[in-house]
Formats: C-alpha cells, sequence, structure tokens
C-alpha cells in the first residue's frame, strides 16, 4: 500500500467514524437493555400469565378473540393479532384508530384463546424501556429517524472496512494480540482499539449490516404489498362472490392452516393494515424450527368472499428482512446468547470510546507541534 | 486518529532496529522485512470464520446447534478480555 492510499484509508476511517460515533455510543448503550427486553419485562410483571385449564379446552374462535378485544378498547379497530412466542394459549390483538396509522398510538389486548377473556392490556410504548426502543430506533422522527440512523450505519460499516484496512499496516512489526501498554499511553490506546476491533469485527459487522436493513422495514414491507396488490388484481375478478359472515376470521385461518399443513400462525393481518391487502385477510405462516419460525408466508384471503389466494412468492428483499431481526437482536439463542450479545455490545463500546480517545489525542497533540504531521 | 497514531506508530517503529529489539512486546516473529498480510491477517480471519459461524449455527437449530453457536462467539471476548486486561495492567502502575 502506498503512502497516498493509506492516507485516503486513514481519512475514511477518521471521517466516517467521527460522524457515526456518537450515534453509534447511544445505539449500544439503548441497545444493551433491549436484548434482555423479555427479561426485563417479565421481571417489572407485564408480561400476562394464562389461567391453567384441561389440556383438551377447546379453543375459541377467533372472531370470538378479536370481538373481546375490541369490547376492551371502543372505538378501535383491530390491527394484528400475534401468536405469543412462549404460550401457546395466547393471542396478542393490536389495535389502533385506523388500520393505516403508523401505529405509535396503538394499544393492546392480551387474550386467552381458550376462553376468549381478555387477561390485561400490555403497554408497550410507554416507560424507561420505551424510551430506550425509541432513542434505538427512530428518535421519535418516524421512517425519517429511521433511515437517518441506517444511514449512520452505513457509516459504521464503511468504518469497520476501512478500519480493518488500516489495521494491516498497525501490525506490520506486531504480533497478534499485541497491547504495548508499557510505551505511551496513545500505543496502548491504540493497540486497545485494533485488538478489540478486530475481534468483534464480524459481530459488529453482522449487527451493523442488519440494523440498517431493518430501518427499511416499512419499505420493504410496502413494496412487497404493492407487489401482492398487482398480482392479485387479475385473480380477483375471477374470486366467487359470496358473504364473509360470522366466524369468518376463524374460517379464514382454518382455510389457511389447511393449506400449508405443519405450520403454525404467527399473525393474522386485517384488510388495509401494512402486512395484507385492503381486501385480503393475511394469515402469516411460519415453520417450528429457529429458521424457519422467523420465515413467515402469508396466505390471503379475500375478506368478502373467503376465497383463499395463494400469496406470491416472498421477495429476496422481505427474506433478507426477516433474517435481519434475530441478526440484530440477538434473541434466537436462548439466554447465554443474550449475555454474549451484551458483552460484545460492550466491548464495541470500548472500541468507540477508544477511537474518539485517539482522535482527541491527537488533535491536542497535533496542536502545539505541527512537524509530527510532517514528519510523516 | 488513526492517520496520527500510524505516524507516531512508524516514528517509534522505523528509527532503527535497535529500537525496535529493545522492546520485549514486541515479538520476535516479527520479521525485519515485517509481516506478511497473511501473518497480519490469519489470526483475525480465523475469529471471524468462527463469529460467523456461531452466529449462523445459533439460527440453524436448538440444542447443540444454540451450543455452538455461544462456543463460536467466545474467543472474540476472551482476546477482548485479555486485551482490557494487558492495558488496564501497566496503566495502574
Amino acid at each position: 500500500m502506498t503512502q497516498q492510499t493509506l492516507r485516503a484509508w486513514a481519512w475514511v476511517h477518521k471521517w466516517t467514524s467521527l460522524v457515526c460515533t456518537l450515534f453509534m455510543l447511544v445505539l449500544c448503550v439503548t441497545g444493551l437493555p433491549l436484548i434482555f427486553y423479555e427479561e426485563i419485562d417479565h421481571l417489572l410483571g407485564g408480561s400476562v400469565v394464562t389461567p391453567r385449564l384441561p389440556a383438551d379446552t377447546p379453543r375459541a374462535a377467533m372472531d370470538r378473540v378479536v370481538a373481546a378485544a375490541v369490547a376492551q378498547h371502543p372505538g378501535k379497530v383491530p390491527l394484528y393479532v400475534f401468536a405469543d412466542e412462549h404460550d401457546p394459549d395466547l393471542w396478542l390483538v393490536k389495535l389502533d384508530t385506523r388500520v393505516d396509522t403508523d401505529e405509535s398510538r396503538a394499544v393492546f389486548a392480551a387474550v386467552d384463546a381458550r376462553t376468549a377473556q381478555v387477561l390485561g392490556t400490555p403497554v408497550f410504548n410507554e416507560g424507561v424501556m420505551h424510551l430506550f426502543y425509541r432513542l434505538h430506533v427512530d428518535w421519535f422522527a418516524g421512517q425519517g429517524g429511521r433511515l437517518f440512523l441506517g444511514a449512520m450505519g452505513l457509516l459504521l460499516v464503511l468504518s469497520l472496512v476501512s478500519g480493518t484496512v488500516l489495521y494491516a499496516p498497525f501490525m506490520r512489526k506486531l504480533g497478534f494480540a499485541t497491547v504495548r501498554a508499557d510505551r505511551s499511553p496513545q500505543l496502548r490506546w491504540l493497540d486497545l482499539h485494533n485488538l478489540l476491533g478486530i475481534s468483534t469485527l464480524m459481530w459488529a459487522l453482522v449487527v451493523g449490516a442488519t440494523g440498517i436493513i431493518n430501518t427499511w422495514a416499512d419499505v420493504i414491507l410496502q413494496g412487497w404489498q404493492n407487489e401482492q396488490m398487482t398480482a392479485l388484481k387479475a385473480l380477483r375478478q375471477s374470486a366467487p362472490a359470496g358473504s364473509a359472515g360470522q366466524g369468518a376470521l376463524q374460517r379464514s385461518v382454518d382455510l389457511a392452516l389447511a393449506s400449508q399443513p405443519g405450520r403454525r400462525i404467527h399473525l393474522l393481518a386485517f384488510p388495509g393494515t401494512l402486512l395484507s391487502t385492503p381486501q385480503h385477510y393475511a394469515v402469516m405462516l411460519a415453520g417450528t424450527s429457529p429458521l424457519t419460525a422467523r420465515m413467515h408466508d402469508p396466505v390471503l384471503v379475500d375478506a368478502a368472499s373467503g376465497a383463499l389466494t395463494q400469496a406470491a412468492p416472498r421477495p429476496f428483499s422481505v427474506t433478507a428482512l426477516q433474517l435481519s431481526q434475530p441478526l440484530h437482536f440477538g434473541d434466537y439463542g436462548g439466554l447465554p446468547l443474550k449475555i454474549v450479545w451484551a458483552l460484545l455490545d460492550a466491548v464495541t463500546i470500548v472500541v468507540l470510546y477508544s477511537g474518539l480517545v485517539l482522535w482527541w489525542r491527537k488533535r491536542r497533540a497535533a496542536a502545539p507541534r505541527s512537524t509530527v504531521a510532517a514528519a510523516a | 486518529m488513526v492517520a496520527q497514531a500510524a505516524r507516531c506508530g512508524a516514528a517509534q517503529h522505523g528509527g532503527g532496529r535497535g529500537v525496535t529489539k529493545a522492546m520485549s512486546a514486541v515479538p520476535s516473529k516479527a520479521a525485519r522485512s515485517g509481516n506478511s498480510l497473511w501473518q497480519i491477517f490469519r489470526w483475525p480471519l480465523v475469529l471471524g470464520v468462527l463469529s460467523l459461524f456461531g452466529l449462523l449455527a445459533a439460527l440453524v437449530g436448538d440444542g447443540l446447534w444454540d451450543l455452538l453457536g455461544w462456543g463460536a462467539l467466545v474467543p472474540a471476548l476472551v482476546l477482548s478480555a485479555l486485551g482490557v486486561v494487558k492495558a488496564l495492567r501497566r496503566s495502574s502502575r
């Protein structure tokens, strides 16, 4: 590498890092408690417990479950029904004033899947955890804030790449994992920055890149919805006319489950929401392994006629999004993986901080003695 | 920040072989002409592949796969801890 290319890479590393460091520090710090969101929520008593009933207790029709949730929140309309990840006897219904809101004021009702009794109204959009969440996701600025943080993530990836390129000239005369602690503080910080940075490089790249993809979630889902709408326009004309009527919701669910045996409901989206179309219920089905549980495929059911439509195959962007979520959250390998995630996050904070220290010390050192720069 | 550090490092290293030799922290492995790219990146490469394997392993399955996932991510943490310990040990004097 010539001196000139080295300087160019150093320039890239300096500026991409400087611009994104403060934001990344906030993301790392707010992300730390978010890794343990479930555990903290459970400790704070936020989780709903279903009563013990005989195992063969029949399940309530989905129509009754949703009606109970709407009765709990008068004036609101249902958007989604989520299956609980751990409790198969629990449905979580999300409601809002309209189906096409940004869902920032959405309310929830946890409903017993067997008795259709409302067991609680979990609140996700207030409290300190919600503050951490918003500071991590969009800084209370909606899609704009999300895309801005995505751009900062892009700078982080550039900074990681340029940092890796610069790692080589620094290590020309050093063995791997050397930390020259007996020399100047500058060298100690530098060696620590390099060792910690290179050790956690792959994790930081993966979490950074998947974080960027997550900021595009709404854009990706909207694109998919448009795609499906176009594909469905041709089909709808031939769909048999008829009335949905009583029990239509449960019938939609049954139809969807029968069309893909061995899969379970991940969520049910009402017509007009981001995950469905204006005319269809979308029943998202998922597999049961850790990987396929996150690969949801919708089965669309015409809300008016009750006719089933196999949705167009999932585009690559949606698969990427579905894979990006666990790889960013670290929630797919039990508590030990979460602890590993938290520790790697803490190491990343040290890398960011040491980078700042190196930059600051350099500035201070360069101010009185411009000869240092000339010597290079 | 790095550019300056590079200069700083270059100034302290490029000064002469005697200086380099006198530094106990520099391993004898470092050849006169410096490490090759392979020598520099072989351990980072191993770590990177291990980490990537760990990240994906826990995603593929439960049980043993989770265990492999955690295990493959631990070396990155151990090395980081080692670095922090090394840096702290001398600074407390």
